[in-house]
């Protein structure tokens, strides 16, 4: 794929996110399709971001459970960029309004204390780099019609990232088996799904290895003080609007997302 | 019950056809009285279905329960039976009362009753070839209940609605889980067995165990194979199942065939 097919892909993905109509797959358009040009995409949006002003606050990593790995065909994770305002305040609604078709999962978010720089990264490195850990709530979205989506459909619409809902207690590394942290995840206070770190390929912890070790390689550190959404310990669950979602933790707290009524 | 013993499979609609419910725990009840006219003892019950994923997966809507006799007791690493036919392996949180727990009892009577509570895995087994049952066809064959592997202590004061668990399997597939997943937590998963007990005249007692419910979807356990689960801590607690049928052959039998 050329350089002008990946920019006017970026285009039509980005004018997605305004328009709030999803477009159609990209693999069915264009055959050619790889996984370079499929970053190369999400990297000229990126562009796009930083020149309208936006920050990247970190990266979200994707299709870390086995279940999800099977779906896709895929035997590796992918990963998206977090911009700033991605980030919504656990005490407001979220605007319903601004996703196309949202999914919500439960997530240990990583906090770094220091740049971590790949390849070459160990599990070993990754900890010491962490600061500490949030529970979270990532709101996933596609702007790929039907959430019909393939890896390098998923990789070029920014690892299907939408937002991101941060709890407030800290929590150290050493105070909590991120493998065994159990989740339960309950929609509008019923229980709708449970799991646990190890979902994450295993565990959390390997998934940030592997996006420092991915990322290194195209001259990315991660950075002191970013984000880092390690994947989703539960499968997807849709939203509504008006819905609450709470993820409980054993041993991380808790997170509350609420979503406005207001439709698109 | 024979079945069971010669290791045959059945299908429901040849054998009891649509029975209800009430008929099928007099089934089960019958089938109960045969293992304790043979010389097992009752030690306790195990509730069937609590979770979602496994009443998706069965495609049952309300849960059940069968009773557990001495010999379905293992500890962990120990084989399962060689009478098993399709014997498939679920994550649970196994609870042993300390008190007497009769029906109607409040959340705060039902966690005071509570003994002590374990990491287990449960072995079911149907008679029913394919696990293709209703919940009457499943609740006359005891739950399909076969084991209960005893595991590792769960900390005192632990939330058995958080506690996590991953279920490894013979390929290495995990499952990951909480204890909500029985019932939205285990302690109501007791209560309601008790509630259940009740209304059929009978009771918890103390010393009895009790098998909340599946937290993950149940994975099969091929022979040769071993299922183990590993509970936020506590530590592990595995089950495995003989070859079928030993090899037999002898070194003279490999130098004959050349390889």
């Amino acid at each position: 794929m050329d350089d002008a097919t990946r920019v006017e892909v970026a285009a039509s993905l980005l004018e997605a996110y305004r328009t709030r109509q999803p477009i159609e797959p990209l693999v069915e358009k264009y055959a050619g399709l790889e996984l370079d040009d499929a970053y190369a995409i999400q990297q000229h949006q990126v562009q796009a971001w930083l020149g309208e002003g936006r920050v990247i606050q970190g990266h979200k990593v994707g299709l870390t459970s086995g279940a999800m790995q099977r779906q896709m065909g895929v035997d590796q994770p992918d990963y998206g960029v977090l911009r700033d305002d991605m980030f919504y305040p656990e005490d407001a609604p979220v605007p319903a309004g601004i996703f196309l078709a949202p999914r919500i999962e439960p997530e240990i978010a990583f906090v770094l204390s220091r740049d971590l720089t790949g390849p070459g990264v160990t599990v070993a490195e990754a900890a010491a780099a962490v600061d500490f850990v949030l529970p979270a709530l990532e709101i996933i979205d596609s702007r790929i019609r039907d959430w019909k989506i393939t890896i390098l459909d998923t990789i070029a619409d920014n690892a299907s990232s939408g937002g991101v809902m941060l709890g407030s207690t800290p929590t150290r590394l050493s105070d909590v088996d991120l493998r065994l942290a159990g989740c339960n995840l309950y929609g509008n206070g019923a229980l709708v799904a449970t799991g646990a770190g190890g979902a994450v390929l295993g565990s959390p912890l390997l998934s940030l290895a592997w996006l420092a070790n991915t990322v290194g390689r195209h001259g990315v550190t991660l950075r002191a003080g970013h984000v880092v959404l390690p994947g989703s310990v539960t499968p997807a669950q849709p939203v509504r609007p008006g819905d609450t979602w709470t993820a409980q933790f054993a041993g991380i707290g808790s997170v509350t997302a609420r979503f406005g009524q207001e439709t698109a | 019950m024979a079945a069971h013993e010669a290791g045959h499979l059945l299908d429901p609609g040849a054998t009891v056809g649509p029975i209800d419910l009430r008929t099928a725990y007099a089934v089960q009840a019958e089938g109960l009285a045969l293992r304790l006219a043979a010389g097992e003892r009752l030690v306790g019950w195990k509730i069937g279905y609590t979770s979602a994923a496994m009443r998706a997966q069965m495609r049952v809507d309300a849960p059940n329960f069968g009773p557990l006799t001495d010999r379905m007791l293992l500890a962990g690493g120990e084989p399962v039976s060689t009478a098993l036919t399709q014997p498939r392996v679920e994550p649970e949180i196994l609870l042993i009362l300390g008190d007497d727990l009769p029906g109607g009892s409040d959340r705060d009577r039902v966690a005071h009753a509570v003994g002590e509570a374990r990491g287990a895995l449960e072995v079911v087994d149907s008679v029913w070839r394919d696990y293709r049952f209703r919940l009457e066809d499943n609740t006359a064959d005891g739950s399909s209940a076969a084991h209960a592997v005893i595991g590792p202590l769960l900390p005192a004061g632990v939330d058995l609605a958080e506690v996590g668990v991953t279920l490894i399997g013979p390929d290495g597939e995990r499952s990951e889980a909480t204890g909500a997943a029985a019932f939205g937590h285990p302690l109501d998963a007791l209560g309601w067995l008790a509630d259940a007990l009740a209304a059929q005249g009978s009771r918890l007692r103390a010393g009895d165990i009790v098998l909340t419910g599946g937290l993950t979807a149940a994975v099969p356990l091929p022979s040769g194979a071993r299922i183990r689960a590993d509970f936020a801590g506590a530590g592990e607690v595995s089950v495995r199942r003989e070859a079928a049928v030993p090899p037999s052959r002898t070194p003279a039998d490999t130098a004959e065939t050349g390889t």
